[in-house]
């Protein structure tokens, strides 16, 4: 499958640059629509941000390697940073929106967006850091027979 | 610069306009107008997110910034609502329904806030 690699260091002015380039990328491909094309963006925007923090926290100079894997039924965005590792499971639940927690809490608020606006989401620890793994589907993977069964019904019809 | 920032001066309001792409790289300008504007409008503070192309989750958090202070000032803020870009940022985090929002900067700067604000 296509696929389109991309280093950066990790500074926040290249989320922008991240973002535009992994969008490019994806339209090329026309796969998916585009209001899931903008919530990937959110996605490998958050991803990315979280990346940039690590490596800070680290003081790591390493560049940061996005990957997007251009399949025919889904998109598969990669990002890779060499910042020392995150645990997923220290972030906890979302405190309630008008909860003062909720402010505190914000840091973890892009892993949150991420797995709601993609299909899948996956944090991989490496050996130097963390992978995460965007998935969103060309269409939604439960609703796929339906759709199909859909068009076939109004190709009947 | 991919995000424009600026404050102004409205009808006894602080207008902080946030246009562009609001993400961790221009957080710090974002969050530097919010305290101007907070103190330019003794309180009174309208962000105006017409122009704002996009949004995640640190820029999220200014917006959050600025209704904790304005609560914790008893002070008053509206929020013009952004274009359909970062709608969904807004869905999935609930802070539509948690923000003042109006629909246009003449909404926010009408004495009822437009006749009320808009919900989610």
């Amino acid at each position: 499958m296509p696929e389109v690699v991309l280093e950066i260091p990790a500074r926040p002015e290249f989320l922008a640059l991240t973002r535009q380039v992994v969008a490019a990328a994806v339209s090329l491909a026309d796969t998916v629509s585009a209001d899931r094309l903008d919530d990937l963006r959110v996605a490998v925007s958050e991803a990315t941000t979280n990346a940039v923090e690590a490596h800070a926290q680290v003081g790591s100079a390493d560049r940061i390697v996005v990957r997007c894997d251009l399949a025919s039924d889904r998109v598969e965005v990669e990002v890779v940073d060499q910042g020392g590792g995150f645990d997923p499971g220290s972030v906890g639940q979302a405190p309630a929106a008008e909860d003062e927690d909720r402010l505190a809490w914000e840091h973890g608020l892009g892993l949150s967006i991420m797995r709601e606006l993609t299909d899948e989401t996956r944090i991989v620890p490496t050996p130097d850091g963390t992978a995460v793994h965007l998935v969103v589907y060309a269409r939604p993977p439960a609703r796929a027979g339906e759709d199909e069964a859909d068009r076939e019904g109004r190709e009947d019809g | 610069m991919f995000c424009d920032v600026s404050v102004t001066e409205r009808d006894g309001w602080a207008v902080v306009h946030l246009g562009g792409e609001l993400d961790l790289a221009s957080v710090p300008a974002a969050r530097q107008a919010v305290f101007e504007g907070l103190q330019r409008g003794r309180g009174r503070l309208v962000l105006d997110l017409t122009d704002l192309a996009f949004v995640d989750s640190a820029g999220l958090g200014v917006l959050l910034g600025a209704l904790r202070r304005v609560n914790e000032k008893g002070g008053e803020l509206r929020v013009v609502r952004p274009g359909p870009g970062p709608r969904r940022a807004f869905a999935v985090t609930g802070l539509d329904a948690l923000l003042p929002l109006v629909a246009t900067l003449d909404d926010a700067l009408a004495s009822d806030g437009g006749g009320g604000t808009t919900g989610a």
